[in-house]
């Protein structure tokens, strides 16, 4: 009863003959049916992949009439489950890709649970369990999705946690600093210390010398790359007419993973983005990854009754909770040949993913990701999230268009980022223990050969408009920079010579100095205004020429660029209204070197600690979930 | 009017070329080994330059030529005539050579031919006024680069009308206020210039306030730095207004139509840019802002110097013309005719330069210069009877 001959590899024909016995049943409409069919042919995808990411049939009727065809008989794995002692966890990979596993062991024969029967199936069995020594039951593909998740459950979530460290220890940061970081450190700090207590004078001119030159440097650095950024010539532009002429029926499976927790508020407003994306839904994979143990998002979710084009990923709990990690967890299931990321409250615009392909296929082979630009919906709400939106404005409008037609490594943004899932998982995917895996990610890519570009698709975000919120966020970004520049710098004549000469200093004007300069600035602003206002010191004799006059500079100068690089970012976007706001940047540079020093803290004392953002707080995502449930 | 079908015919493809290459190299050595062997023979008769002479009466406090006047003082700072003397000649023709080289680079990856890039350079080099410059005067030298550095974003703003352009035309106007109080006033038009080239900025006042703001804010930036060194100099920051209050509190009536005659006798070549806006077909789309302004800015000198009280010589408003004019035709495609055109009238330029009476008075310099040609005299040759 459950054998199933060679000649039953039903190919195309099986499809239609379960359409019809669908229609026959009632269960799909002849115009549904019409529409799927071209569809399918129109996006080359199967005929169940389209009817079922549709919603226009339930995966478990459809394959239910799929097992009716073969005469075979149907399993819900959730009922029946798979007996752990016939999986290999070797296989592991195979099984969801695959759509097949060992069910169960019969009378000395493997049961093989698959949601059709191909010749591929035969030749994979073949080789595990011999010619003619197993059979085939039907089940579905979310069957086998979810059960082999549980069934895998701790070697997946170990897999996510501690991959890169077992391959690559060196590229992760579950160790904030290695025995000969520490011991280095230690030494200069001593030598340090011995030299202010031998040559102070010597020591306090060379420190504050030192500095001064690493303001003036990243300044020169901030000026070339927005002047390089904000040329047209350094976007990558793909246009409309690009668009258009796309074939859907080209187009790959897309993996969208969307990490969130504790976020049931703003599911609907993510998913009506996510339905709005241009893009073949059969050939969508959308994965909304969440804790297992956030039972609220969980049920949220299920309450939306989502098509199938979406799955629920459960994570199960372990240390450390970190957004990469969620995400490691689900790229094992994932099918895409790209993938992307979205956070919970990402409107991204509806045509990124065509225009990740259409830069995918027009870049060099090393291409391995492109970055959409991010910016925000609710940049008006208040002092914060104006002064917020310039700052992502210059980010990802000018400093990495800069990166990227400098040819050196671009720190990735959290969410937005397209891979080829191949070359994610060649490097590792995402570092766990890293708090900015992304801006991690962004120098491991280019660490091991792979490039990254910049496209012209924006997503917007929710700007966080709450102060305590805002330090939080930030201090988890520094700290994260702190992580990454540590774990790089921990080879640096390797690094160096992986990422060329450029990339290198690049790296160390982008990644390394920012949180430095941050801790920095109070007690540098502090020197001055003891020197303007209250004349209590004079600190003159720290500065010998040429040094004073480049102190100068960059106090008058350097600085005031600064806030005009923040003023003309708002130009690109046409947000007139936020130039004259931005003359008061430096009052935001106040806040960052706040949390530059909570970062530093909790770098020392909880590194791999994930400071959680809160979203949906602002007025405008309230009043779009309002209208969103009042399915406007 | 050419379409953009003609244009992408004419450009060909593009080859990617490096600045570095040896004739660029070349060119940089050739011409600033020229010039400081040129300098360094006028020195030996015993000429004393004239920025030189303004460093020692102590005027130039008063010129409000920030950039020159920094460097001058600088070298200044030196013990003697001689060093001084010879650092700014150095200085001076090490700054041509890489002038010109760039000139080179550029007017090459603009579809010039080897000889004609050769020719230009030539002519250029050939002008008395550039001699001059390089050798005796090179107070107007940030001018010169002002000038030079506008016309291409000028002309950015006028075809590609990125971000970039807005940026690069903000950041130029400060070298006018470091070139010296007359030119500062070109800063409010230019600015308000380029507000309006946005198309946003005709239509939104708020777009145009943005817009403002970001020409002039890097002027301002650049005014607070001249602030902060003054300070640390420990002078009275209100003498920065002292070259301001001069050139501009006294207004005067000079004599316009001279003026204007030398701008045009010294640098006839300004037909160049004017017979582009009429030539019948360009091989790209016509840009008439970027091709006036080369006329226009060097005209507004020529005008200002008549009627604002300043020591601006007479020759610096056709020397800043033939900077404006080479450094459009470098960012400008144009027919093989114009640009023969541009050649013929560069050599032009530089003939009037020897040939037309001279309307600067320096005949020290004139002498020490002639006195270095084999067979020369320092005696005034008849063709300048004025002098």
């Amino acid at each position: 009863m459950l054998g199933a001959s060679r000649q039953q590899t039903l190919g195309d024909r099986l499809h239609l003959e379960v359409a019809k016995l669908l229609i026959e049943r009632k269960l799909v409409t002849l115009t549904g049916l019409a529409n799927a069919m071209r569809q399918a042919a129109e996006w080359r995808s199967s005929l169940a992949q389209t009817l079922i990411a549709s919603g226009q049939v339930r995966p478990v009727d459809y394959y239910r009439v799929v097992a009716e065809i073969y005469g075979l008989p149907f399993v819900d794995l959730s009922q029946d489950p798979i007996d752990p002692e016939v999986t290999e966890i070797e296989d592991r990979a195979d099984y969801p890709e695959r759509n097949l596993v060992p069910w169960r062991r019969v009378n000395g024969r493997t049961i093989l649970a698959a949601t059709e029967i191909t010749a591929e199936h035969f030749d994979w069995a073949d080789a595990r369990y011999g010619a003619d020594n197993y059979d085939f039951v039907i089940t579905s593909p979310f069957d086998i999705l979810w059960e082999t998740q549980k069934l895998f459950r701790d070697w997946d979530s170990f897999f996510a946690r501690e991959a890169l460290f077992s391959w690559k220890p060196e590229h992760s940061a579950k160790q904030t600093m290695t025995d000969a970081q520490r011991g280095a450190g230690q030494l200069m700090l001593a030598a340090l210390l011995v030299a202010f207590a031998i040559v102070p004078y010597q020591m306090a001119v060379g420190l504050m010398a030192a500095v001064t030159s690493l303001y003036t440097l990243t300044f020169a650095f901030k000026f070339v790359l927005t002047f390089i950024g904000s040329s047209r010539k350094a976007d990558m532009e793909i246009s409309a007419e690009d668009i258009a002429s796309l074939e859907d029926s080209e187009l790959p499976v897309y993996t969208v993973l969307v990490p969130m927790y504790k976020e049931a508020e703003v599911l609907p407003l993510l998913t009506r983005a996510l339905k709005g994306l241009d893009y073949p839904p059969s050939k969508l994979e959308v994965k909304l990854v969440l804790e297992e143990d956030d039972l609220e998002t969980i049920e949220a979710a299920k309450a939306l009754k989502l098509p199938g084009t979406f799955e629920i990923v459960r994570v199960p709990p372990s240390q450390p909770k970190t957004k990469p990690k969620a995400c490691n967890y689900a790229l094992q299931f994932s099918r895409g040949e790209f993938a992307t990321i979205y956070d919970a409250e990402d409107q991204p615009e509806p045509d990124q993913l065509k225009k990740a392909v259409i830069a995918f296929r027009r870049g060099d082979p090393n291409l391995a990701c492109v970055q959409g630009r991010l910016n925000y919906f609710n940049r008006s709400e208040n002092w914060l999230t104006r002064m917020f939106t310039l700052e992502y404005s210059q980010w990802f409008d000018f400093l990495l268009p800069g990166l990227d037609w400098l040819k050196v490594p671009i720190p990735l943004g959290g969410t937005s980022n397209h891979f080829k899932l191949a070359a994610l998982r060649k490097v590792g995917a995402w570092d766990p223990y890293n708090v900015t895996e992304d801006a991690d990610l962004g120098i491991r890519l280019a660490q091991e050969g792979f490039t990254v570009g910049v496209i012209n698709s924006t997503t917007y975000e929710e700007a966080n408009g709450v102060l305590p919120s805002w330090i939080k966020q930030r201090s988890r970004w520094i700290k994260g920079y702190m992580q990454t520049w540590l774990v790089h710098m921990r080879h640096p004549i390797q690094l160096w010579r992986s990422i060329g000469t450029k990339g290198f200093f690049a790296f160390q004007f982008f990644i390394g100095a920012p949180p430095f300069t941050m801790l920095l600035a109070p007690v540098l602003w502090v020197m001055t205004l003891l020197i303007w206002f209250m004349h209590l010191t004079n600190f003159g004799w720290l500065f010998p020429e040429p040094f004073r006059t480049m102190a100068l500079f960059n106090l008058v100068v350097g600085n005031l660029f600064l806030v005009y690089f923040g003023v003309i970012a708002a130009l690109k976007r046409r947000y007139y209204d936020l130039v004259p706001v931005g003359i008061l940047l430096p009052a935001y540079w106040v806040l960052h070197s706040i949390a530059a020093y909570k970062a530093f803290w909790q770098l020392i004392y909880n590194p791999h600690y994930w400071e959680k953002t809160t979203h949906g707080t602002s007025k405008v995502t309230q009043s779009a979930l309002e209208a969103a449930k009042a399915g406007k | 009017m050419s379409s953009m079908a003609d244009v992408s015919t004419a450009a060909g493809p593009v080859r990617v070329r490096r600045f570095w290459r040896a004739s660029t190299i070349a060119v940089g050595i050739v011409v600033g080994t020229l010039l400081i062997a040129l300098t360094i023979g006028v020195l030996q008769t015993g000429y004393v330059r004239r920025d030189i002479q303004v460093l020692l009466s102590g005027q130039d406090l008063r010129s409000g030529g920030w950039l020159s006047r920094m460097v001058v003082h600088a070298v200044g700072m030196l013990p003697n005539l001689a060093q001084q003397q010879l650092v700014l000649s150095l200085l001076a023709s090490a700054t041509s050579g890489v002038l010109f080289a760039a000139l080179y680079d550029r007017l090459r990856r603009n579809g010039w031919y080897a000889a004609g890039t050769i020719a230009v350079i030539a002519a250029i080099l050939a002008h008395a006024g550039t001699l001059y410059t390089f050798t005796a005067w090179s107070t107007a030298i940030p001018l010169f680069i002002a000038f030079a550095v506008l016309i291409p974003f000028i002309r950015a703003l006028e075809d590609v009308g990125d971000v970039q352009a807005a940026i690069g035309l903000g950041m130029v106007l400060p070298l006018l206020v470091l070139a010296g109080p007359t030119p500062a006033l070109l800063i409010p038009p230019l600015a308000i210039g380029a507000a309006l080239a946005d198309p946003d900025a005709r239509r939104d006042p708020r777009a145009f306030i943005a817009m403002i703001l970001v020409a002039t804010l890097p002027t301002l930036i650049v005014i607070f730095g001249i602030l902060g060194y003054t300070a640390q100099a420990g002078l009275n920051p209100l003498d920065v207004l002292v070259p301001y209050v001069a050139t501009y509190g006294r207004l005067q009536v000079g004599n316009m139509a001279g003026s204007i005659a030398t701008l045009t006798a010294f640098a006839p070549c300004l037909v160049v840019p004017i017979a582009y806006c009429f030539w019948p077909a360009l091989p790209e789309r016509r840009h008439i802002v970027s091709a006036l302004a080369v006329v226009a800015l060097p005209l507004y000198l020529a005008v200002a110097r008549v009627f604002l009280n300043t020591a601006m010589p007479a020759l610096t408003p056709p020397l800043a013309l033939i900077a404006a004019m080479v450094s459009w035709l470098a960012v400008v495609r144009l027919p093989l005719g114009l640009r023969i055109l541009a050649v013929v009238m560069l050599v032009v330029s530089a003939t009037m330069s020897w040939v037309t009476p001279m309307l600067w008075d320096d005949p020290a310099w004139r002498g020490a210069m002639l006195e270095l040609v084999p067979g020369g005299s320092a005696a005034p040759p008849a063709l300048r009877p004025s002098l």
